[in-house]
C-alpha cells in the first residue's frame, strides 16, 4: 500500500517536473518579434514564397556575392552545420538574401552557392522588395560608395542569422561569431518545437 | 703545393657560404618580412580576393605600407573589416604602419590586402605573388597560397 502511494507521489512529481521542463524549454525559445512571410525571386529565376517552406526549419541571412570575407565565411560555416546535422539536414532550408541586387543576379547567386554543400536558395528582387524583407527581419544594410577603391562601392550589412521554426516564426538569432556547435544545438531545439 | 691546393680551393667556397649565410640573416635582420601569406580560392562570381599574412618589421624604425600591387591582378588595396553592432563594413585603409621591431597581422574579419581583377582563376594550392611598397622606397615581396574556405 505504502509502496504504491510512494509510487504515485513519485509519478506526480515526475509529471510536474516534466511539464515544468517543457514549459521552461518553451520559454527558452520565444517567438521573436522580427520576421514574417515574404516573396522574392529565387536563384532559378522563379517566384519564391517563404510560406512554401512550412514544415521545415529555415535559416535566413543577408549578404552579397562580392562580399570578400563575411558572407562566404557564413556559407562555409553553414555547410559544416548541415554536415553535423546528419539526418536532420533535410529538414532545414537556408535562404541567402542578396542586398546588392545591382550585381547579384539569380545566375550569380546560383553559381556561388554551388561552391558550398548546403541546401540553400539565393534570393533577390527589386530594391523595394528587398528593403521590405530587411525591415521585416530587423536587419540593416547600406550601400557605401568607395570612389577611391576598385570596389566602386561596398555593402555594409547585418550579419545575423535568423532561425525560423516549421511554421515560419523566428525563434532564434545567431550572431556572426556563433560557432557551428552553437548553431547546430540551436537548430535542434527549433526542430524539436511542435 | 698539393696540400695548399685544396685549401686555396676552399677559400671561395667558405666565402660563398659566408655570403649566403649573411644574405639569409639579412633577410631577417634589418628588413620587413611577410610570413604565412594565404588567400581563399574566390567564388565563381568573384574576381577579387582577400590576402592574409603576418608582416614583421626587423628594423629599428617604423615602416608604412603605401601601396600594394600584383602582376596577377589589376589593382591592390588595403581594407579592414569592421563589425559594429552586428553590421559588417568593409573600409579601405590608405596606410598601415608596422612599429619598429613590431608585427602586424592581416587576418580574416580584420585587416586584409584586397587584390582586384584577378587575371587568372586560381585553384587550391596555387600561389600568387604581390608586392608591398613601403614608405622608405623598399618593397616587400609576398607569395600567398590559395586555400579553400574552412569553417570552425
Amino acid at each position: 500500500m505504502r509502496v504504491t502511494k510512494l509510487h504515485s507521489w513519485l509519478l506526480a512529481a515526475g509529471v510536474l517536473l516534466a511539464s515544468f521542463a517543457a514549459l521552461s524549454c518553451r520559454r527558452e525559445l520565444p517567438v521573436l518579434k522580427t520576421g514574417g512571410d515574404f516573396s522574392l525571386t529565387d536563384h532559378n529565376g522563379q517566384r519564391f514564397e517563404l510560406s512554401s517552406l512550412r514544415g521545415k526549419a529555415v535559416l535566413i541571412f543577408f549578404g552579397y556575392t562580392s562580399c570578400p570575407d563575411a558572407c562566404p565565411t557564413t556559407l562555409s560555416k553553414l555547410s559544416s552545420v548541415y554536415r553535423r546535422l546528419g539526418a536532420d539536414a533535410k529538414n532545414v532550408k537556408t535562404l541567402y538574401i542578396s542586398v546588392d541586387p545591382g550585381r547579384d543576379t539569380p545566375a550569380v547567386l546560383k553559381e556561388d552557392l554551388g561552391s558550398f554543400e548546403l541546401d540553400a536558395l539565393g534570393l533577390t528582387g527589386s530594391k523595394p522588395e528587398i528593403d521590405k524583407v530587411v525591415a521585416l527581419y530587423g536587419a540593416t544594410y547600406e550601400i557605401i560608395p568607395t570612389p577611391d577603391s576598385a570596389a566602386k562601392y561596398t555593402v555594409a550589412h547585418s550579419t545575423t542569422i535568423y532561425a525560423l521554426d516549421r511554421d515560419g516564426r523566428t525563434r532564434m538569432e545567431f550572431p556572426y561569431e556563433a560557432t557551428v556547435d552553437q548553431i547546430v544545438a540551436g537548430l535542434r531545439k527549433v526542430l524539436a518545437l511542435r | 703545393m698539393k696540400k695548399k691546393a685544396p685549401a686555396a680551393c676552399n677559400v671561395p667556397a667558405i666565402c660563398a657560404a659566408g655570403f649566403l649565410l649573411a644574405a639569409a640573416l639579412g633577410a631577417q635582420e634589418g628588413s620587413i618580412v611577410a610570413k604565412d601569406a594565404w588567400a581563399r580560392v574566390p567564388l565563381p562570381s568573384q574576381n577579387d580576393i582577400a590576402v592574409f599574412l603576418v608582416l614583421e618589421n626587423h628594423t629599428g624604425e617604423k615602416r608604412t605600407i603605401v601601396s600594394v600591387s600584383s602582376d596577377a591582378a589589376s589593382s591592390g588595396e588595403i581594407h579592414e573589416m569592421i563589425m559594429q553592432r552586428a553590421v559588417m563594413k568593409m573600409v579601405p585603409v590608405a596606410r598601415v604602419t608596422v612599429g619598429a621591431h613590431g608585427k602586424k597581422s592581416f587576418d580574416p574579419n580584420d585587416l586584409h590586402i584586397m587584390l582586384f581583377g584577378l587575371k587568372k582563376k586560381p585553384s587550391v594550392g596555387d600561389t600568387i605573388t604581390l608586392t608591398l611598397k613601403m614608405d622608405d622606397g623598399t618593397s616587400v615581396p609576398v607569395t600567398a597560397t590559395f586555400r579553400k574556405y574552412a569553417s570552425n
